[in-house]
């Protein structure tokens, strides 16, 4: 706009500019204009130069969060004490709500208290039922918001912590809400040991185990079966279970499914049970965990890991392995963590992910991470622990420290599953046998694991990017040697066109090709496709002998190009052929089913789409840009090295491959690696004619999932600031760099080419 | 001896070698050409009004359809004598369950083509193959099976959809612009209610809410009033014998296949393309027209070429013309050159990362706070789309500018100072004139790959089905923030991620036509202009 102006404004005062005040006046004008349009241009060159910093800075900011090492620190303190404050020991738990506003700590008196975090004030007060004509301590089972009651006359029953947000007095406001269930009473035993009790849900009621003596277990299972007219049905099943350990058990531990109860003892033993088989007593596994006394059981997100720390303060992990014969679990030994200097008493676990905190008495709190079997931080609570638990967003630790305060932690800890390790590297993942590569981003439910390693997708650009330069370098190559040596000028000028047309065509159209017409034909055509190199060099071969065999009379007549036609006629007769070909074969060697053959005597399987039918299409895409390159590069080779070695009786062929390739190999290294790159980021044509399985696999019959294609299926999936979000802008970026590398070679190689041949 | 001595003296000549290369210049040339006649074939084909077949079975049953394929029956299963079976499009959808059914050649007793065979296409369910039973009128039977009924049917079938196109127009326009005016009033009115306004502007608000709703009674009646006047209905005998009754406003278009004569089937063919051009998508966009993907790829195209051209040119005069020829430019340059061969997905990455979630964000809650949390600029939509793009078009622009600068003579240039120009006149008056054609053909060659480039969009905005257009007839008019369909997506979503791929094929094939004809003219003109640019550049610099 502005330039519009100047350039108006110079115009009418044209006339009048022999006027000198006014030339003087223009002159300024002039001048300005100048200066503003120059300061106008320079802006907008700098800008694009901004961009594409812009580009990798913005990539790089969403990756960073990944690599940030998670943070602790420390938000409230606050005194509970009350009229109590002499006796902290009698808080037995505590927990915060969801917002971690609200706290409370439940009493072995029997009292549950609510407080507000930033006010210090008391909010509410719920008696347990049934404790206040008790001076007997209740013990408390579980971890939040469900736990269990177990008071000392043996009847045990769930007190669920809940809150709710009321918005009716015109703000936020959390109410909080415990629910108690139906209580179910253990038989008067002698010997009893409720402080070590464990309790769990199943599908229609509740498991308690009781222990009873040093090794006997007592088997509470109440299921209540909903009727018609309302009122449940309820049963209770006893059961008694010798664990048969050599010394006393000190840990027991319910999975939530309440079907896998864990033991461990005195003598650092640890054993399972499936408690609801037919015979619990004969599927027991024992191991032995070293001599030490087991003081902490927990299991992980998803009941699978079984983390266990011992009286030497070592925390290790164990995956638990169901073992459906017996129907009972096996517990396979998986990483020992970083360590605590005195007793490891407290254990929790985040709902979100697989990490958990363990705390010792002196106040040593680690935060673990347990596929990546990472201890991520480490830090001390001042006055020693009592009581600890994770926030359900696993964003705060609160805890009771020694000195009767309750203190909360701010956690940031975003996303401990992607680390250098998990990323690269073979992990160990639960349920799975060895440590492997597996990308495997999202899965049906909450406790499903993220498998992030990038190395199958890595591996899977670089699979297809091999088979489609297999195909596009020989014949894109040869046929710019063609091109630029053999063929007559003329045509060359129509050549060229239309193959730089064909760098146009839209990659989902070549996809869409591959994937719904090429895909199925490969299929029933694959053997043809194998012997088609044959018939190719036949066909060329022949056409050769039929063209010198055609009297000279004729050829001098025909048009320019003619030979070109006519290859092309053979050519598609060799197709035609090579199929023929490849169906006799079908029939004659593999009885007419070569894919059947193939999948049982070689026992590969055949995919529809597959890395066949991408080499081909993304071949057919590359094609043209090797071409155009390789042809320039081979065209300008100065005529004078072509001329002298003509004059010195080398034929055509032997100028070509002699003088003419060697001079120009490095501009056809740069047109391999510009390829290279195109192939590397092709989106559309890998994500339409590959099946996008993340395997590790050279078969050519089976296909990949490429890294710019499952970028563009899953990042529209992946809630903003996740870890799979992050972690594809990762894969963003890694591609950046690579095809930002591999342009930035082949440009120098070819400017240094450039500069040779205008030397010469 | 002496044939075989010629023929080691080809060996040695290297002329296989020679014509080894030649095949592969073959080789490539008949890919290329396969893919056109692969592809416009298809394309054609699924505009072309094909013959009905009646297909009576050993069995006893009757099919009518077309026949799509016929393929080699894969030999494991029978014995080794050659078999074939037929891929036919039964159509019936809502009679037997699926368009399609395969046949065995040994199964089949009999095909023939009966003259009087008709295919409905309908509005759902797909196509309907059979024979005209009775035609309806208010359940008065008005003609039954003969030649007067076709007539009948014909004005019959003409009033009805043209009531129906004016039910559309209506629900697509007065409706549609009632639903917005709604949509915003009740934002209005939660605004004021969360910040406690006066009362007055309320009650003005909540009035204005009744009379909306009057309104939308007043046209839904309106609506009503037209549909009580669609009551043809025509009893249709499939090829089982079963009677179907298809109301005549669910009817698009029936004719007589076998019956047609070549100009006919032209006329029909024609009117399928125009249909196809300038209508919605129906069944789940397996059908129809692919009008708003059309429109949607244009006008992205558009923003993006009005974004980057100056931007474009600008940079390359800067770097031509303004910037300090050394180092830094010279980097630049490869920056920009390395740009190019950044893969396309990677700057649809980007362009969520900054475009959407950055600066749409920001926008969201500086200016769109009463929307939040459904989020107005902070997601995918056309605008951030044809931004990315345009930063992928960037180095396009640029190296073609800079092509057509570096081709204007320097004294030319040097004239215009020796006149006593400033640099900004010189360039002004001079460069810039010289450059037109480059600039074009820069835009042109932006503007064909932006239109069949998928993958930056499909994390950027791009939907299957988008309910509005980005322009209509609401306040303000260019609705940036929406989200739009494209003609390259709509071929990988309809192709691969349609339930019903055998009925979806030749809408693919025909959308593919469409892209490919808009690409290849587009980068045809900007090669044909580029040539006529190096001979008229070159006698200039003479």
């Amino acid at each position: 706009m502005k330039l519009e102006n100047t350039s108006c404004d110079i115009e009418d005062e044209e006339q009048s500019a022999f006027r000198l005040p006014v030339l003087k006046k223009l002159l300024l004008h002039r001048l300005v204009a100048d200066r503003l349009a120059s300061f106008l241009v320079s802006l907008s060159g700098i800008f694009v130069v901004l961009t594409i910093c812009a580009i990798v800075f913005v990539i790089t900011a969403e990756i960073i969060p990944l690599f940030m090492p998670p943070r602790v620190t420390m938000a409230e303190s606050l005194a509970v004490g009350g009229e109590n404050k002499a006796k902290p020991s009698s808080i037995v738990a505590v927990g915060v709500d969801d917002y971690q506003e609200v706290v409370y700590i439940i009493r072995a008196e029997g009292l549950i208290e609510f407080f507000s975090l930033e006010s210090g004030e008391p909010l509410e007060s719920v008696r347990i039922p049934g404790t206040d004509l008790l001076a007997h301590p209740v013990h408390v089972l579980g971890s939040g918001p469900e736990y269990f009651i177990v008071l000392d006359d043996g009847s045990i029953f769930s007190a669920v912590i809940s809150f709710t947000l009321d918005y009716s007095g015109g703000s936020r406001a959390i109410v909080p809400q415990v629910d108690f269930g139906q209580p179910a009473k253990f038989p008067d035993a002698a010997g009893v040991r409720p402080s070590i009790a464990a309790a769990g849900k199943t599908e229609n009621g509740a498991v308690y185990a009781l222990p009873v003596g040093d090794n006997e277990i007592f088997l509470l299972r109440r299921m209540e079966k909903k009727s018609l007219l309302g009122t449940p049905k309820v049963t209770v099943v006893e059961r008694r279970i010798e664990l048969a350990l050599k010394s006393p058990v000190t840990k027991l531990l319910l999975n939530r499914t309440g079907d896998l109860l864990f033991a461990g003892s005195a003598a650092g033993e640890l054993a399972v049970i499936n408690i609801l088989s037919e015979d619990p007593q004969s599927a027991i596994t024992r191991t032995n965990i070293g001599d030490q006394s087991v003081t902490l059981l927990g299991l992980l997100l998803a009941d699978q890991t079984l983390i266990v720390g011992n009286a030497a303060g070592e925390i290790r992990s164990f995956f638990v392995k169901r073992d459906y014969t017996t129907g009972g679990a096996l517990l396979i030994a998986h990483h020992a963590f970083r360590e605590h200097r005195a007793v490891p008493k407290y254990f929790a676990r985040s709902e979100r992910n697989r990490s958990f905190i363990t705390a010792d008495e002196s106040g040593l709190v680690h935060l673990h991470y347990g596929t990546s079997c990472e201890t991520l931080l480490s830090f001390s609570a001042p006055s020693g622990l009592a009581a600890l638990s994770l926030a359900a967003k696993a964003d705060g630790i609160l805890a009771l420290s020694g000195d009767g305060r309750l203190v909360r932690w701010n956690l940031e800890n975003y996303h401990p599953e992607a680390t250098l390790h998990t990323l690269f590297g073979k992990v160990w993942y639960e349920g799975r046998d060895r440590p492997e590569y597996v990308w495997q981003s999202t899965g049906a439910t909450d406790e499903f694991e993220s498998k992030l390693s990038l190395v199958p997708l890595i591996f899977g650009t670089l699979k297809g990017t091999c088979y489609a330069l297999l195909f596009a370098v020989p014949v894109a190559v040869l046929g710019a040697l063609y091109v630029s040596q053999f063929m007559d000028p003329a045509l060359r000028s129509y050549i060229k066109p239309a193959v730089e047309l064909m760098a146009a065509l839209p990659s989902v159209v070549i996809g869409f090709l591959a994937g719904l017409w090429l895909a199925p034909r490969v299929e029933n055509g694959i053997l043809g496709l194998f012997l088609f190199p044959l018939w190719f060099c036949a066909a060329v071969l022949i056409a050769l002998l039929f063209w010198k065999w055609l009297p000279r009379k004729i050829v001098r007549f025909l048009p320019p190009g003619s030979e070109l036609a006519f290859l092309m006629l053979t050519v598609a007769a060799g197709v035609w052929f090579s199929l023929y070909s490849g169906v006799l074969l079908e029939e004659a060697v593999f009885s007419g089913d070569f894919l059947g053959f193939l999948r049982e005597q070689a026992g590969a399987i055949y995919d529809q789409r597959n890395s066949i039918v991408v080499g081909l299409a993304m071949g057919f895409a590359v094609i043209p840009l090797i071409f155009t390159i390789t042809e320039d590069c081979l065209s300008a080779v100065p005529r004078n090295l072509v001329a002298a070695s003509l004059a010195l009786g080398a034929t055509k062929w032997q100028t070509a491959a002699r003088v003419v390739l060697p001079s120009a190999s490095p501009g056809i290294f740069s047109a391999v690696m510009i390829g290279f790159g195109r192939a590397v980021g092709e989106t559309m044509i890998v994500l339409m004619a590959t099946g996008n399985t993340p395997i590790l696999d050279w078969s050519v019959f089976n296909g990949f999932r490429a890294m710019s294609a499952n970028i563009a299926v899953e990042l529209p999936e992946a809630p903003h600031g996740g870890t799979l979000y992050r972690v594809l802008f990762l894969t963003a970026l890694l591609l950046f760099v690579l095809t930002f590398v591999i342009n930035m070679i082949s440009e120098v190689v070819r400017q240094r080419l450039r500069k040779r041949y205008q030397a010469a | 001896m002496r044939y075989f001595a010629s023929k080691m003296t080809i060996w040695r000549s290297g002329d296989p070698f020679v014509w080894l290369s030649g095949g592969a210049l073959a080789l490539i040339l008949l890919l290329l050409s396969g893919l056109f006649v692969v592809v416009t074939v298809n394309g054609f084909g699924a505009m072309w009004p094909k013959r009905t077949a009646k297909l009576e079975l050993r069995s006893g049953d009757i099919v009518l359809g077309e026949i799509v394929e016929r393929e080699l029956i894969p030999p494991s299963r029978t014995s080794s004598v050659e078999a074939f079976r037929l891929q036919v499009k039964r159509g019936n959808r809502d009679l037997s369950g699926s368009d399609f059914v395969w046949l065995d050649e040994a199964e089949i007793e009999r095909i023939s083509y009966p003259e009087e065979a008709v295919v409905i296409e309908r509005r759902q369910w797909g196509n309907f193959y059979g024979f005209p039973a009775r035609l309806l009128w208010r359940n008065d039977v008005v003609a039954g099976a003969g030649d007067g009924s076709w007539r009948k049917l014909e004005k019959l079938l003409a009033e009805e959809q043209n009531i129906v196109r004016q039910i559309r127009e209506i629900e697509r326009n007065e409706a549609a612009a009632l639903g917005y005016k709604q949509e915003k009033l009740r934002i209005e009115i939660k605004e004021l209610e969360k910040r406690g306004a006066q009362s007055a502007r309320l009650a003005s608000a909540r009035l204005r809410g009744k009379a909306l709703q009057r309104e939308y009674i007043e046209l839904e009646q309106r609506l009503q009033a037209k549909r009580q006047l669609l009551s043809g209905v025509l009893e249709m005998r499939a090829a089982g014998d079963q009677l179907k009754r298809i109301e005549l406003a669910e009817i698009v278009r029936i004719y007589q296949p076998n019956a047609m004569s070549w100009l006919e089937r032209l006329l029909l063919c024609g009117q399928r393309i125009i249909e196809f051009v300038f209508d919605d998508p129906r069944e789940s966009n397996t059908e129809g027209g692919v009008f708003p993907a059309i429109f949607g790829t244009v006008m992205m195209v558009l923003m993006m070429s009005i974004t980057v051209t100056p931007l474009g040119v600008l940079a390359a005069i800067y770097l031509r013309e303004y910037a300090k020829q050394g180092r830094f430019v010279s980097l630049v340059r490869i920056a920009v050159n390395n740009l190019a061969g950044v893969p396309s997905i990677v700057f649809g990455v980007f362009g969520l990362g900054f475009f959407v979630y950055t600066l749409g964000g920001s926008i969201d809650e500086l200016f769109f706070e009463k929307y939040l949390p459904n989020p107005t600029f902070g997601t995918g939509g056309i605008l951030w789309a044809s931004l990315t793009l345009a930063l992928l078009t960037l180095p396009t622009v640029i190296v073609a500018t800079e092509e057509g600068l570096a081709a204007i003579p320097r004294s030319l240039r040097e004239a215009s100072y020796a006149l006593g120009a400033t640099k900004l006149e010189t360039t002004w008056r001079i460069v810039i004139p010289s450059l037109v054609p480059s600039i074009l053909t820069g835009m042109i060659l932006a503007v064909a790959r932006a239109a069949g480039e998928v993958a930056p969009l499909m994390i950027t905005g791009v939907v299957k089905l988008a309910p509005s257009l980005p322009i209509d007839a609401n306040w303000p008019f260019f609705h940036f923030d929406r989200k739009f369909m494209h003609l390259g997506f709509h071929i990988y979503d309809v192709g691969f991620q349609s339930p019903n791929v055998d009925a979806a094929r030749p809408m693919v094939f025909a959308t593919t036509v469409l892209l490919l004809l808009i690409v290849l003219l587009l980068n045809l003109s900007a090669i044909i202009f580029r040539a006529r640019l190096r001979k008229v550049g070159l006698s200039g610099a003479l």
